[in-house]
């Protein structure tokens, strides 16, 4: 149902994305975890994803990237990192890609680390595998690479294990892993959640950095709209699987059209915000993606719900406003309106 | 605003012993007026929950006081404390893991009043029932179900019910709502705030989240290695800040707004041990302020401002108070 009208920019789209879903098979039945999804993103550009918990962020950012367990999961459409299908491509054929175009840093890196080896050794075994260098040159570009996230006394740090060190410091040795081998496409998933605001700064800047000098291509998953409106260039927002509204980051926040957005938006505490302002919440929580409601998934909590919104789901359609803001509701606000079909 | 109902005095709390032994809460001074919401916030491991749980005793003191509705708890035994701990209730971070996985919900929320000898079984069902209402969970539909049938929200909402079914006085929360998505945590926050007026509660509100502890809180103690840094009322001292360390949070948060551009200071490092902690100033490693003086004598928290105490030898400049001009009377 939902087709996006693919924008025909002459422009270099390294992630093609459509009619992406995944499902996964639970015993509660099955679960669409990644509902219908379309997105490009452009050669050197950040996308960052948005959405509470279970909202299907990790899976669709995975998904892209061929990274899940494929034993209960089924998926259908298409993905694709400089032209190469990732969609129901062989592992052995995903691990060339892992290991030179593309790239992962996660929320938790205690969890990618192997707890009983030193992280140099962890990175010079990626050198190793990945571009065949030699012990030597491999341990020497550890050190090197630790360096360059910002981990002072590089030597000695390369000896320690991964509990040895802070969770700012085990998250950069991660970053040092992401970019070892020179990937063109990086995935963060949630990279400084958990850190200090001191130490997310410090690690934001670092992964800004990197981009830059590279001409790096991101999705940057976050649930913290802070993050992605001082850090990407584009902004999807999720809701139940789906993306419920997508646009150029200063767009979005300059004229959001979906209500979620503004429901997220106006929940956010803020530090610019004078003491005790009254948050106005959504009540309610995300409907169960077992049993999702008919119609626009957000109808049961959504304040401005009419009759047709309970019976037809939205399609992800371009704005009137701006052909790159895309929303998915029958009612958008800020003075949106769908572009007709087909223009 | 009226007379302190909690009052902390060079609070120092140890873990471990001899070498090893850390001074996580390092010498900490403030007072919680009766009514008002005291926010405490850092960085990880900078003390907030030691200090916490300090107040209620759940780590003890090696030194200092803490005096609660007039009364000095620091010396109480355990039983002692336990009848006290009705007045005074914490709430965390976890809401899931906080409540009894194998008790039913109306059960969950009477325990208190079972602990403080409510005999009557018709009078308890009552008081669990409108404390359920009144946290927006319906006694009918969940009394007799189990914390793992509910969501995060709605533990953190029961864990609430909890603490308040017994009228206590003071509540501790700590990063009570840290691990809730943000549409759920500003319903708990509005939550907490109505429930705070309607029972006239004080409240010491610990978090990392600058936001959500502007949100909440009447004024604001920022801590750094086992230490207070800065205390003021929250608008002066998020407008304000006089401590290089609170300026440095807040200029490392971020608003969810492209256009809003943050003073983008980033402090270098990371928060050096408390087992070994720098002489003087703690924050002197990192500060860029930092001056001889700084190493040698540590600061100690003082009146810039009216009701704004800061622990630092040069002060960010305000247009109210010189550098360096004499320090009102603590
Ligand atoms: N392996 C799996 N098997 C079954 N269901 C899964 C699996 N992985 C994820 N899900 C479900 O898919 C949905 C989306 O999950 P996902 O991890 O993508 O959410 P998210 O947006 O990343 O959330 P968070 O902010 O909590 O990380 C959830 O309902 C989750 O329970
Ligand atoms: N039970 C404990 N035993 C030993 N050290 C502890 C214990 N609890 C906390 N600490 C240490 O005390 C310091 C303060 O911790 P905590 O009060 O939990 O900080 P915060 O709540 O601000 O993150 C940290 O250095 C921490 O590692
Ligand atoms: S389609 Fe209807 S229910 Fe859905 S967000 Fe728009 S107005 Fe709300
Ligand atoms: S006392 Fe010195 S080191 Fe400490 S915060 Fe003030 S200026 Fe910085
Ligand atoms: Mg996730
Ligand atoms: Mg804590």
């Amino acid at each position: 149902m939902t087709t996006v009208t693919t924008r025909q920019v002459a422009s270099d789209n390294i992630v093609v994305v459509e009619n992406l879903s995944t499902t996964f098979a639970t015993p509660r039945g099955s679960l669409t975890a990644v509902n219908n999804v379309s997105l490009t993103i452009q050669r050197g550009m950040s996308l960052g994803i948005v959405g509470e918990s279970g909202s299907g962020k990790t899976v669709l950012s995975r998904s892209i990237i061929g990274l899940l367990p494929p034993s209960n999961m089924t998926q259908t459409g298409s993905a694709t990192i400089n032209g190469n299908q990732i969609i129901g491509v062989a592992h052995k054929e995903l691990l060339k890609l892992w290991g030179s175009e593309v790239a992962m840093i996660f929320q938790d890196p205690m969890t990618a680390l192997t707890p009983t080896r030193r992280v140099g050794d962890q990175i010079a075994e990626s050198l190793r595998i990945n571009l065949k260098m030699s012990k030597k040159d491999a341990k020497a570009k550890a050190i090197d690479l630790l360096r360059q996230v910002g981990i002072p006394s590089p030597e000695r740090r390369s000896r320690a294990y991964p509990n040895q060190l802070s969770g700012g410091m085990r998250q950069r040795v991660m970053i040092a892993i992401a970019i070892a081998c020179g990937p063109e496409f990086l995935v963060a998933d949630e990279p400084t959640t958990g850190l200090d605001v001191t130490v997310q700064a410090q690690v934001l800047d670092l992964i800004s950095e990197l981009r830059r000098e590279a001409n790096l291509t991101m999705i940057l998953v976050t649930h913290d709209l802070g993050v992605v409106a001082t850090r990407t260039d584009n902004v999807a927002v999720m809701y139940a699987g789906r993306i419920v509204e997508q646009a150029p980051t200063k767009e979005l926040f300059a004229r959001v059209a979906m209500p979620y957005t503004k429901g997220l938006l106006d929940s956010t505490p803020r530090i610019d915000a004078p003491s005790h302002t009254r948050l106005s919440s959504i009540e309610g929580r995300p409907p169960d993606l077992v049993n999702p409601p008919a119609g626009c998934p957000f109808a049961p909590r959504c304040t401005l719900a009419q009759d047709l919104c309970h019976k037809e789901a939205p399609a992800l359609v371009a704005s009137t406003l701006d052909p790159d803001h895309l929303f998915a509701c029958h009612y958008p606000l800020n003075g949106h309106a769908a572009q007709p079909q087909g223009a | 605003m009226t007379a302190p109902l909690l009052s902390v005095k060079d609070l120092v709390v140890t873990y471990g012993s001899r070498k090893n032994a850390v001074q996580a809460v390092a010498g900490v001074s403030f007072e919680v007026m009766e009514g008002e919401t005291l926010g405490l916030v850092g960085e990880s491991g900078c003390g907030k929950s030691t200090t916490g749980r300090a107040i209620l005793q759940l780590e003890r003191a090696s030194s200092g006081s803490v005096e609660f509705d007039g009364e000095e708890l620091t010396g109480l035994t355990r039983g002692e404390m336990r009848t006290r701990r009705r007045k005074l209730q914490m709430l965390f971070q976890d809401p899931i893991s906080s409540l009894n996985p194998r008790r039913k919900i109306k059960n969950i929320v009477a325990e208190p009043l079972i602990i403080w000898g409510e005999a009557d079984e018709a009078k308890r069902e009552t008081l669990v029932n409108e404390m359920l209402l009144e946290v927006g969970i319906d006694p009918a539909l969940a009394g007799d179900r189990y914390p793992r049938e509910f969501s995060g929200g709605q533990c953190q909402r029961i864990s609430i019910a909890r603490s308040l079914v017994a009228n206590p006085k003071l509540l501790v929360c700590d990063e009570m709502v840290s691990a809730l998505d943000v549409s759920v945590q500003a319903q708990i926050i509005n939550l907490l705030t109505d429930l705070k007026k309607k029972h006239n509660l004080t409240l010491l509100f610990i978090a990392h989240d600058l936001a959500v502890v502007k949100n909440v809180s009447d004024r604001v103690a920022v801590m750094y290695l086992g230490r207070l840094c800065e205390l003021g009322p929250s608008d002066d001292l998020y407008a304000h800040p006089l401590h290089p360390y609170t300026e440095a949070l807040l200029s490392a948060a971020v608003v969810p707004d492209p256009d809003v551009q943050l003073s983008h200071t980033t402090l270098e490092g990371e928060p050096p041990s408390p087992i070994n902690p720098p002489s003087g100033c703690r924050f002197r490693t990192r500060c860029p302020s930092a001056q001889t003086r700084c190493a040698e004598e540590v600061p100690e928290l003082r009146e810039v401002r009216p009701g704004h105490q800061v622990a630092c030898h040069f002060p960010l400049s305000t247009t109210h108070v010189a550098i360096g001009e004499s320090p009102n009377a603590q």
